[in-house]
């Protein structure tokens, strides 16, 4: 094989394209409630726009890069360790939003875990791939992964459920045991359960997904303390309120959309309309061609990803290629699903479109990096 | 390069691909459930929460007087309403709504927290507050900081800027501008406009994003009335003096155009002020307009009617003598007031106000003709103007009266009439013999159309020309020598006639001692302008001496006002008033027949004098007519050429109301 390093042109192409329409949409969702809130219609799509100028620059930046640099301890462990830190940082700082303040931006620690438990999990997994099913080789990775995951559960579910199906996608495709995975699945269960129980608001997200009515918790506990605990979050109460108000946006859409700019369930009905539910705009306003071609878009991204993830022959490569690939794809099925109301509702965003720079830096970042592993393979 | 399948990686990798594809169909299943197969459904929804169809009111129609004074308007108000569920405080809120409107702030603050409670999201705190509560909270909606909880609807609020004057005409309306009473509510279907709609594409609070206007509203139409607000003043002042100085219960006036038919005023007492809402305590007649609701036995002044009916249907004269005093028609016992008369003539009947007289001239009219001319001149009809609640009166079929019935309708009794009734029929004599409809709408101008005059109904002759000069004569007579002095008017000549009915008790059957006392008349005589009808109910004195006087009050500025020539000196003598009145006769009676409207009194024949029946023998039908006449006595010809017989006979006391009957043959 021939290691002239070529574009991956869809991927490239597909990802700048997001990109540039992630960043249209941003501004259909949030202009009016910029305009509201800032008294600027393009508070949020110029802040955006810088972002994606950083970020495009991020992603040439690791296109450029030969992958194979990352295969360092330094670059592995001290990701890992720097994302760590980074997020008791933020909790300790700012615990109400754990992210950490750089006057300008805000870089949210919870992002960048995801490339660093990538790349860390692809080169651990390579140096152990003889001994994979091996407690030296487990635990270590069960540590890093589980210490990030804690950090990140405490900030940001959503992305520890991301995060988590990633390193379970890489142990599994590095070869990992099934008993082995099974009590993975059924830790990470255990792990998420107690996750969303800890927090009401979490709990009722879950329970409201099932049970909107709360119909059946009366029948369990009549005595109304689970109810009580539930209510405790004023976040519980809008819940399915989110998810109805995303249904009715994407069902409004309809076939052909209502037309670009002309969305009204963004009109405050929608709440997170620029980032977690900005599916639900885009469906709205875009109609079925916009949603599908949206989904065709990371069909793309997942096809290219793990075309790039079987082909290249080294080990890193594949464990990196498919990290990154399942973490952007998943993240996208699971917003859309979120939107779809397919799930219950948790805070995630789509990867690309949805406003946010640490997210779209980390994700271009990372898209970067699967381009040159895919033009190597 | 072998396949990558072969290894576990590469099965593995496949099977995630399968897995993300799966998750990817069934999103896309998803997609085409929501937005093609339930998407009508999602409209549906979005359109629900995101537009309000916002009802613009329209402008209701002012009302104003025939020169252009307005009697009735809306004015835009604020009414004041709030959200429960979104406030973020809502005992600060309301302690500062209780503050700028005066309204008690624990009983706010409480019933506040009640509708949270039951989930309403929406309160009305006050409705049509004042410009100065308007101002404050307008002040505190945008200042710094904005209070956007309060929430302010512009309202329309009716507003009568004459107070009371001419109340009765106008109405009122409810607190949703829809009129409950008079004109507001006679003409509520024009003076109402037709609201539009606005569609406001709203955000999740409701605040209107934009609106694109569904339907124009449109506004009423105004209304200019035929009433004169001066003349009106006067009359109201006029009658609330005469109430009050001879403390009577209720009243009425009508003050008549009898050309056009125009109500130049219509008062009625007590009355109220349309500003002030219904409320507990208030009067519950003070709304009811008695010039047309509550008919009464008009009594003596309905004599003018029998005088002019037997003038145009008769060979009676002004001059015809009729045979007056105590006369017995049935059973019953027909007297005078106060004073034995003789025989008089019409002229003096109507003058002295005789009831004998009258009933004999009603007689020889005739039940036929008294009913056919009664309801020629209206009564028994509605006169149609646009006002609710009007009364057509009491007036049987002639089938169901008795053989006495025209002639004691002669004097106002088995009739039942409202004053407006008698205000048109007034006119007749007054306009030269005229039929005139009431009008109370002059015309009516929809936004942004010419005004629309209101059509004159086609004048229909009743009375003959000479007729109708002879009558108006014989009123002017009772202003200048009769009952009625004390209408005489500085620098105006006038006609008129007065008028005391006992009032029936239709409770305890028996007539009490209150009367119905009124007074109707014209002025000047010989081109009268106006009509005045007044009527006081409840009246311990007679209606020469309560009623006459508001007819003068009135009739003086009226004439002021509209500019009519005066016809006589300013000065006039005014003759002082006799110690006679006319009256009714009617002992309390106890067996009476209520829809008959007439106490019965058993009586003596022997006592009742009737007129002596002439002997007509021997004479042509010509002279024989003129014999009867002058001597009032009623006759029935039958044949032709010389009198032969008759019955009675010569010499006999002719009973009341029974007609000689007279056989002619050549």
């Amino acid at each position: 094989m021939a290691q002239v390093a070529r574009t991956d042109r869809s991927l490239f192409g597909v990802t700048i394209a997001l990109v540039f329409f992630g960043l249209v949409m941003v501004y259909s969702a949030s202009s009016v409630m910029a305009h509201v809130k800032f008294n600027s219609e393009y508070y949020f799509v110029a802040r955006q726009a810088a972002w994606v100028v950083a970020s495009i620059a991020t992603l040439l930046f690791f296109k450029n890069l030969p992958y194979r640099r990352l295969r360092n301890p330094v670059v592995a462990f001290g990701g890992v360790g720097a994302v760590v830190v980074l997020l008791a940082l933020a909790y300790w700082v700012d615990p109400r939003h754990r992210w950490i303040d750089f006057k300008f931006f805000h870089v949210q620690p919870a992002e960048l875990a995801k490339p660093a438990v990538i790349v860390f999990l692809a080169f651990f997994m390579t140096h152990r791939a003889r001994a994979i099913n091996n407690r030296h080789t487990l635990m270590p990775a069960a540590l890093a992964v589980g210490l990030v995951t804690v950090g990140v559960v405490l900030a940001d579910l959503g992305t520890a459920v991301v995060l988590g199906l990633t390193a379970g996608a890489i142990l599994y495709v590095a070869g990992m045991d099934r008993r082995y995975f099974v009590a993975l699945i059924a830790g990470s269960i255990l792990f998420v359960g107690a996750a969303i129980a800890s927090k009401p608001y979490r709990l009722a997200r879950v329970v409201q997904f099932v049970d909107p009515h709360y119909e059946l918790i009366a029948k369990i506990d009549p005595s109304g303390g689970i109810r009580e605990y539930l209510g405790r979050s004023v976040a519980a109460r809008s819940s399915n309120y989110q998810a109805d108000q995303s249904k009715i946006a994407i069902g409004d859409g309809g076939v052909t959309g209502v037309g670009l700019m002309q969305g009204r369930q963004k009109l405050f009905y929608l709440p997170e309309a620029h980032t977690d539910f900005i599916f639900a705009v885009i469906a709205e306003e875009l109609g079925l061609p916009g949603t599908m071609g949206l989904l065709l878009a990371f069909g793309v991204i997942l096809w290219r990803g793990m075309l790039a993830a079987l082909r290249t022959e080294d080990d890193f490569g594949r464990y990196l290629a498919l990290g990154l690939t399942v973490s952007i794809v998943v993240q996208a099925l699971f917003n859309i699903s979120v939107a779809l109301a397919l799930v219950p509702t948790k805070g995630i965003t789509l990867p690309m479109i949805s406003f946010g720079g640490s997210s779209l830096l980390s994700t271009l970042a990372m898209m970067g990096v699967l381009m040159n592993v895919s033009e190597n393979s | 390069m072998e396949s990558p399948f072969r290894t576990i990686a590469g099965r593995r990798l496949a099977l995630l691909v399968w897995i993300s594809a799966a998750w990817g169909l069934l999103i896309a299943a998803r997609l085409v459930q929501l937005q093609v197969v339930q998407h009508e459904h999602y409209s549906q929804l979005a359109r629900k929460q995101q537009e309000q169809l916002v009802e613009i009111p329209a402008p209701r129609g002012a009302i104003l007087d025939r020169n252009g004074e307005t009697m009735a308007i809306s004015t835009a108000v604020d009414s004041v309403f709030v959200n429960p569920m979104l406030l973020r405080d809502p005992a600060t809120s309301a302690s500062i709504l209780a503050e700028a409107l005066s309204l008690d702030r624990d009983t706010l603050a409480r019933d506040i927290a009640d509708r949270a409670r039951r989930k309403r999201g929406f309160m009305w705190i006050r409705r049509r507050i004042s410009p100065e509560e308007s101002k404050v909270l307008r002040s505190l909606r945008y200042g710094q900081p904005p209070l956007d909880w309060i929430g302010l609807q512009a309202e329309s609020q009716r507003f009568y800027p004459k107070g009371q004057i001419a109340a009765h005409v106008l109405g009122s309306v409810d607190h949703a501008e829809t009129g409950n009473g008079g004109i507001e509510l006679g003409l509520e279907s024009e003076l109402q406009g037709i609201p539009g709609a606005s569609r406001v594409l709203s955000d999740v609070h409701r605040a209107g994003i934009e609106s694109s206007m569904a339907v124009e509203p449109r506004p009423g139409a105004n209304v200019t009335l035929t009433i004169d607000e001066r003349i009106q003043f006067i009359v109201e002042r006029e009658l609330r003096l005469a109430m009050e100085t001879h403390r009577a219960q209720t009243g009425s006036v009508v003050v008549m155009n009898p050309h056009s038919g125009d109500i130049l005023a219509m008062a009625s007492y007590p009355t109220f002020d349309p500003n002030v809402r219904p409320h507990p305590g208030e009067d519950p007649g003070a709304r009811l307009n008695n010039a047309f609701t509550a008919p009464f036995e008009p009594g003596s002044v309905f004599k003018v009617f029998t005088m002019a009916t037997a003038l145009d249907t008769t060979r009676l004269t002004p001059e015809s003598i009729l045979p007056c005093g105590r006369l017995v028609m049935g059973n019953r016992l027909v007297g005078e007031a106060k004073n034995f008369f003789g025989p008089m003539t019409a002229t003096q009947v109507l003058e002295k106000s005789s009831n004998a007289g009258s009933a004999q001239a009603g007689l020889m009219v005739g039940a036929k003709k008294m009913d056919a001319y009664v309801r020629k001149f209206g009564f028994g009809y509605k006169t149609g103007i646009p006002l609710p609640g009007e009364s057509p009166g009491l007036l049987r079929n002639v089938e169901q009266w008795n053989k006495y019935s025209a002639g004691y309708i002669a004097f106002g009794h088995e009739i039942a009439t409202t004053t407006l009734q008698l205000a048109r029929a007034c006119s007749v004599v007054a306009n030269g013999g005229l039929s005139v409809r009431p009008r109370l709408v002059l015309s009516r101008q929809r936004p942004g159309e010419d005004p629309v005059a209101e059509r004159a109904s086609a004048p229909e002759r009743i009375l003959k020309p000479e007729t109708a000069i002879r009558t108006r004569l014989m009123m002017e007579g009772v202003v200048l020598r009769g009952t009625g002095r004390a209408a005489q008017l500085p620098g105006y000549s006038a006609g008129g006639k007065t008028g005391s009915a006992q009032i029936f008790d239709f409770k305890a059957k028996r007539y009490t001692h209150e009367y119905n006392s009124s007074f109707m008349g014209f002025a000047p005589v010989a081109n009268p302008q106006i009509v005045v009808v007044v009527t006081l109910n409840g009246a311990r004195e007679y209606g020469g001496a309560v009623a006459a006087p508001v007819f003068r009050g009135v009739a003086a500025e009226a004439l002021r006002i509209l500019e009519v020539p005066k016809d006589l000196p300013e000065q006039i003598p005014v003759t002082p008033q006799d110690d006679f009145e006319e009256g009714v006769i009617l002992t309390e009676a106890s067996d009476t027949d209520p829809s008959g409207l007439l106490a019965e009194v058993p009586t003596d024949p022997a006592q009742v004098y009737g007129p002596v029946v002439p002997d007509f023998r021997g004479k042509t039908a010509r002279t024989v007519v003129e014999e009867a006449m002058s001597l009032g006595v009623p006759i029935v010809l039958n044949g032709k050429g010389i009198a032969r017989t008759q019955a009675p006979p010569a010499g006999a006391i002719l009973p009341l109301g029974e007609p000689v009957h007279v056989l002619f043959s050549r």
